[in-house]
């Protein structure tokens, strides 16, 4: 046949050329987005983020934090001086307010049940650390909820067991090793 | 974390979590390993780069993730993956009008010596100007190391036509850079 061989400096020539050129970040994107609208990958997911139980639990926990508060809004919404006082606070208005309390249940409830499907998969360590890193939120919560409506029934009762579950373990707090941030 | 851990993972799991799972952080790292080699493929295949030539790897990665079930392992992910890109910017060069793409059409006359001093850049542009279909079997011999069988193969012609193409192309761009075949002995 009529395959004639490279010579040692043609090699040399076509082994020097470039082997590689870099796409752009953009052809990854669209390229995912069509493999999607395809149904061949799944919804997407923040890449390394909300991959750990540990992870999750720190969304859930800012989450829960940011539900019972403006649950705690929405309570007060019947009380002009509480509505007041959290105006100022925050220079919003209630309607601002209702859409966060919305927009903070969605999520809350999406990391809540990406956290209990993992859960059984991940290391107990993790997983407790996880429970805790969500109970500190919710009772730190609880207690600025307390200092701003004292006598707002469902957070006066989400501290008082707490409390009460704190003398039944035995436990002063001390002993949380959250990693609060 | 376990997206560090899944940043060690190897091809095959990879694979199998974008055929099970449609697992995207999966399927970008099998992009992010690939895509880089893959569009200086169908660069050179094309002779052409920007829109195009991203054009034809977001379709050759499209259908890699339809049929990625049916691979195999009876060659490496990277030459599949390639024989892919290959058959997918033959279809775009034809939807361009390109008909001459790998027609096997007889090789132009040798153009005289054009050369500019980077050997490099010389020799890319001397791919560039070959014919469609000789350039193909040029940059897939002699670039990316396929055997005879495996272009042929891919390209659905005879070895024997595949030998005689490299044979033309390489003349073609022996006259073009103005070099022999012959071994200097110093």
């Amino acid at each position: 046949m009529n395959d004639e061989n490279l010579t040692p400096d043609e090699r040399r020539a076509y082994a020097n050329l470039p082997r590689e050129s870099q796409p752009s970040d953009l052809l990854e994107e669209r390229t995912v987005q069509s493999l999607r609208a395809r149904g061949l990958l799944g919804s997407p997911r923040p890449a390394g983020l909300i991959l750990t139980t540990g992870w999750m639990a720190t969304a859930a926990a800012v989450v829960c934090a940011l539900l019972l508060g403006a649950f705690a809004l929405g309570q007060s919404l019947g009380s002009r001086q509480t509505a007041e006082a959290m105006l100022a606070m925050h220079q919003q208005d209630g309607e601002q307010a209702v859409n966060a309390v919305q927009q903070a249940g969605a999520v809350y409830l999406t990391a809540l049940s990406d956290l209990v499907q993992r859960a059984a998969s991940e290391p107990a360590e993790q997983r407790d650390q996880g429970r805790e890193a969500a109970l500190h939120s919710l009772y730190q919560v609880a207690d600025q909820m307390v200092r701003l409506a004292p006598d707002d029934p469902v957070a006066t009762r989400i501290l008082q067991a707490f409390e009460q579950a704190r003398n039944e373990t035995g436990q002063d707090g001390s002993e949380n090793q959250v990693i609060w941030f | 974390m376990k997206y560090s851990k899944q940043k060690n993972r190897n091809e095959k799991s990879l694979i199998e979590a974008i055929v099970r799972d449609g697992d995207e952080v999966a399927f970008r790292q099998l992009y992010r390993r690939h895509t880089p080699r893959l569009m200086m493929v169908v660069q050179r295949l094309l002779a052409a780069s920007g829109r195009d030539a991203e054009d034809v790897v977001q379709e050759t990665w499209i259908r890699v993730v339809e049929c990625l079930d049916s691979f195999r392992g009876e060659s490496t992910f990277a030459t599949w993956l390639t024989g892919i890109g290959v058959n997918v910017t033959r279809n775009h060069l034809r939807r361009q009008g390109r008909r001459d793409a790998f027609a096997w059409e007889t090789v132009p006359e040798p153009p005289a010596p054009q050369r500019n001093g980077d050997d490099c850049i010389d020799l890319e542009r001397a791919i560039a100007l070959l014919p469609d279909g000789y350039r193909s079997v040029l940059v897939l011999h002699d670039v990316e190391g396929w055997k005879h069988h495996e272009i042929a193969e891919t390209l659905g012609v005879a070895v024997g036509t595949c030998k005689s193409q490299l044979f033309a192309a390489r003349r073609w761009i022996r006259s073009y850079l103005g070099t022999t075949n012959e071994v200097k002995h110093e």
